[in-house]
C-alpha cells in the first residue's frame, strides 16, 4: 500500500532531488525565517531613527527580534540532527510575514515618519511601555482575572442553573422566559448607575455585571440543550425505573453539554466586553482601568500595549475553555473549532 | 465593401445601424463626459495654482492677510466641539445664541461630545471639528503627545471642586490625608488640579492620598456608600451637590495663588490657522467676546445653557457662573506663562514627562492668532 503512495510521490521528487525532502525544507524555511528576523534587526539598529525622535527602546528592540533569529538558527541546525525540532518548518510563513509586517512598520513609523504621531506609535514604543509599566501591567491583569473570574464563574453557575430550571419545568419556564427576553438583551452600561445604587460595594456590582453578560448566553443555550434532548432517552431510562432525579441529572445535563459549552464560549466573549466597562466603577488597577487612563492620556502606545496583553489573556482563556470540553465531551472533540 | 473601412475595426462584426448608433452613442458619451469632467479639471486647476505653500510647526510669516482683518465674503462654515455636561463652556453657547459668531461672519455647527474632553482633542486633530472648548489641563498631557492642535485663547477661571463629606468629617486640607478621592477618569483635569494643589501644599497626591474613579453623576453616591471620602469634579455637578449639604468645599481652582488663571482654553486645528488665519481670529475674538457675555450677564448666560440642556436650575446656573471669573480669556504671552505654570507643576505630580521642555512644549501648543 505505501509502495503505491511512495510511487505516485517520487515523481515530483525526483524533479526536484535533494531540496524536496521534509528535512531540507525545514533547514531552508528556518534559515529564510533566521535572515528575515536578522534583517528587521539590521534595520532597527543602523538605519537612525527620525530626527526629534526620543525612542529609548530602538537598540532593544533589535536585539530581540537579533535574539529571535538565533533561536530559529538554532532550532533550525537542532532539525538536522532531531526530527521532531522539524516542526518548526509549519511556522516559517508566519515568521516571515511577521518579520515583513514589523519591518513595514519600523521604517513607516520610527524611520520615515510617515503616519501621524501620537496615534501609530513605532513597535520600540509599545516595548518600551511593556517593560516601564510591568509593574502596572502585571497587578492589572491579576485584578482583571480576578475580576473576570469571579464574575464569569458565577454566572455560568446561576445561568446553568436558570437554563436547567426553564427547560425541566413549565412553570419556571412561564415566569422566566419572558423576563429573560426583555432583559438579557441589555448592554452593560444601561445598568451601570442601578447596578451601583443597588449594590453595597462597586466591587459586587461590577462583579453583577460580569455575571449578567454571562449568564444570558449560558441560560438560552443551556435551555436549548435540555430542550433538544432526544425524548427516547428519556423513555429508555424510565423503563430502565429512572426517577425524576435521575432524568434531570444522568440524562438530561449530560446529553445538553455540547449545548452548554457553546453557551459558555459566548458568555466568556461577552464578559470580556463588559470587563472594560466593569472596571469604569471604583477599581485601583485592572487592564480596563489601565486602558481608560491610556485613553484619557493620549497615550496610545500604553493602549496598544495593553490592548496586546488582553488579547493574549483572552485567547489563553478560551484556550483553557476549549481544553475543558476536549476532555469532558472527548466524543465530540472537533464539533466546534477554536 | 471597400467603404466604411475607418471604423470597422471598432465596429467590426455589426450591422450597419447599429455601427451608426454606436458611433452616434459613442460621440454623445464622450461629449457628456467632457462635459462633467471640465468643473472637477477647473477646480483642481484652481487648487493647484492657488495652494497655500504649507509650513509646518510655527506661526505663518509675512502673510499679506493678518489676523487682525475681519472675513469677508460668506458666512464660513465652522465645527465647534464641546461638551454640553462642562457648564463652563457657556461661552460657545452664548455666542452662538446671541448672534456673537454671526457678527464675525462664522457659521458655527456644534458637535457634541458626551463623554469625556480628550474626545475633542482626537476629533480636533482629526478634522471632524475645526475647533472646540475644553480645560486645559486634560489637554495638556494629550498634547504633549504630538496632536496638530493649538491655544488661542482662555476662556474662563474657575468650575473645578474638591468636596470632603461631612460624615467623614473632611473639612480641610489636612484631613484630606490617607482618605480616598472619587474622580470621574484618571485623566481628568479636577483630578491633575486636585493633585497639584496637594502637592503644593504638603501632601504627595500619590502616596498620601488614593483615587478612585466613577462615572461623574455617581460619585456623589459612592461618597455616600462610603466608598471615598471626597470627590473632585468639574461644575455643575459638584456646585449642585454643595447644595444638597452633605459636603464641604474644601478647594477650587480659583482658591489662593490660583485665582488669576485661567482653566478652559479654545483649541483649533493647526491646518486651518495654517490656511485660513482669519477664520481661526474670528473664532478666537468671538468667543472672548462672548465670555466677557457671560461675565456681565450670568443670567442671560445661564438661560442659554438650560436651554441647551443643561443640568440645574437658572437660578443655581447664574449663582455658579458668579464664582467663575468669565472676564478672564488670556491671549498671547500671558496665555504662554499660564500654560507654561501648568506645565511645570503637572511635571512635578507625575503627569508630564520630566523630560519635556516646558518652554519650547508651551510655545509649540500655543498661538497668537489676533496680532
Amino acid at each position: 500500500m505505501s509502495s503505491v503512495v511512495d510511487e505516485a510521490a517520487s515523481g515530483p521528487r525526483a524533479v526536484l532531488g535533494p531540496v524536496a525532502s521534509p528535512a531540507a525544507q525545514s533547514l531552508l524555511g528556518g534559515l529564510a525565517a533566521a535572515a528575515a528576523w536578522f534583517g528587521v534587526a539590521a534595520l532597527t539598529m543602523f538605519w537612525p531613527d527620525k530626527p526629534e525622535s526620543d525612542w529609548a527602546y530602538t537598540g532593544d528592540f533589535a536585539a530581540l527580534c537579533g535574539a529571535l533569529a538565533i533561536a530559529l538558527v538554532l532550532a533550525t541546525i537542532a532539525g538536522i540532527r532531531f526530527a521532531g525540532m522539524q516542526r518548526v518548518r509549519r511556522f516559517v510563513p508566519w515568521l516571515l510575514a511577521l518579520s515583513l509586517f514589523l519591518a513595514v512598520w519600523e521604517v513607516v513609523t520610527a524611520k520615515l515618519g510617515l503616519l501621524p504621531l501620537p496615534f501609530f506609535p513605532p513597535p520600540q514604543a509599545i516595548l518600551e511601555c511593556v517593560i516601564d509599566d510591568r509593574a502596572l501591567l502585571g497587578t492589572g491583569m491579576f485584578a482583571s482575572l480576578r475580576l473576570l473570574a469571579t464574575g464569569y464563574l458565577l454566572g455560568a453557575a446561576v445561568g446553568f442553573v436558570t437554563g436547567v430550571a426553564i427547560g425541566w419545568s413549565r412553570l419556571a419556564n412561564y415566569w422566566i422566559h419572558p423576563i429573560l427576553r426583555f432583559v438579557g438583551p441589555l448592554p452593560a452600561t444601561a445598568w451601570l448607575p442601578l447596578a451601583f445604587f443597588i449594590f453595597p460595594s462597586s466591587f459586587s456590582a461590577s462583579i453583577f455585571l460580569i455575571a449578567l453578560a454571562t449568564g444570558f448566553p449560558v441560560t438560552v443555550l443551556t435551555w436549548s440543550g435540555i430542550a433538544g434532548v432526544n425524548s427516547a432517552y428519556y423513555d429508555i431510562a424510565r423503563t430502565l425505573g429512572a426517577n425524576q432525579r435521575f432524568l434531570v441529572f444522568k440524562v438530561a445535563i449530560p446529553a445538553a453539554m455540547p449545548h452548554v459549552f457553546v453557551g459558555l464560549f459566548m458568555g466568556l466573549g461577552t464578559s470580556f466586553a463588559v470587563l472594560v466597562v466593569a472596571e469604569m466603577l471604583g477599581v485601583k488597577a485592572g487592564l480596563g482601568w489601565y486602558l481608560q487612563w491610556a485613553q484619557g492620556w493620549a497615550a496610545y502606545a500604553n493602549m496598544y500595549a495593553a490592548l496586546l496583553i488582553m488579547a493574549l489573556l483572552c485567547s489563553g482563556l478560551i484556550t483553557l475553555l476549549f481544553r475543558l470540553r476536549d476532555r469532558l465531551l472527548a466524543w465530540q472533540k472537533g464539533l466546534v473549532r477554536w | 465593401m471597400e467603404t466604411r473601412e475607418v471604423s470597422t475595426s471598432l465596429a467590426h462584426g455589426l450591422s450597419d445601424m447599429k455601427r451608426r448608433e454606436l458611433s452616434r452613442r459613442s460621440i454623445l458619451t464622450f461629449a457628456g463626459a467632457f462635459g462633467a469632467a471640465a468643473p472637477f479639471g477647473v477646480f483642481g486647476a484652481a487648487r493647484a495654482l492657488t495652494a497655500p505653500s504649507h509650513i509646518p510647526g510655527g506661526p505663518p510669516i509675512c502673510r499679506a492677510a493678518a489676523g487682525g482683518e475681519p472675513l469677508q465674503g460668506p458666512p464660513r462654515q465652522v465645527k465647534l466641539a464641546w461638551n454640553a455636561n462642562a457648564a463652563c463652556t457657556v461661552a460657545a453657547a452664548v455666542a452662538k445664541e446671541r448672534g456673537i459668531f454671526a457678527n464675525h461672519n462664522l457659521d458655527v455647527e456644534f458637535v457634541n461630545f458626551g463623554g469625556t474632553t480628550d474626545q475633542l482633542l482626537e476629533a480636533i486633530a482629526t478634522g471632524k471639528a475645526d475647533a472646540g472648548l475644553g480645560l486645559a489641563l486634560r489637554w495638556l498631557k494629550p498634547l504633549e503627545q504630538g496632536f496638530d492642535v493649538r491655544i488661542t485663547t482662555g476662556v474662563h477661571g474657575g468650575c473645578i471642586r474638591l468636596l470632603g463629606s461631612k460624615a467623614a468629617h473632611i473639612d480641610s486640607l489636612d484631613s484630606l490625608r490617607g482618605k480616598t478621592i472619587g474622580i470621574s477618569d484618571q485623566a481628568s483635569p479636577a483630578k491633575n488640579f486636585s493633585a497639584i494643589f496637594l502637592a503644593k501644599n504638603g501632601i504627595n497626591p500619590v502616596q498620601d492620598v488614593e483615587w478612585r474613579q466613577y462615572p461623574a453623576n455617581l460619585l456623589a453616591l459612592a461618597v455616600d456608600k462610603g466608598e471615598v471620602q471626597a470627590i473632585a469634579e468639574i461644575d455643575p455637578l459638584p456646585y449642585l451637590w454643595l447644595k444638597d449639604g452633605k459636603l464641604n468645599e474644601i478647594f477650587t481652582n480659583l482658591t489662593g495663588e490660583f485665582a488669576s488663571r485661567t482653566c478652559c482654553v479654545l483649541a483649533i486645528r493647526g491646518s486651518l490657522i495654517r490656511s485660513e488665519l482669519p477664520v481661526a481670529a474670528a473664532l478666537t475674538r468671538s468667543i472672548s467676546e462672548a465670555a466677557d457675555r457671560v461675565a456681565n450677564d450670568p443670567a442671560d448666560a445661564a438661560a442659554v445653557y438650560s436651554s441647551y440642556g443643561g443640568k440645574g436650575s437658572v437660578d443655581d446656573l447664574t449663582a455658579m457662573y458668579r464664582t467663575h471669573t468669565h472676564y478672564n480669556h488670556p491671549v498671547g504671552a500671558p496665555l504662554k506663562q499660564q500654560l507654561l505654570l501648568y506645565t511645570d507643576e503637572l511635571k512635578a505630580v507625575n503627569v508630564i514627562k520630566k523630560s519635556t521642555d516646558s518652554a519650547k512644549f508651551a510655545e509649540r501648543i500655543y498661538l497668537d492668532v489676533l496680532s
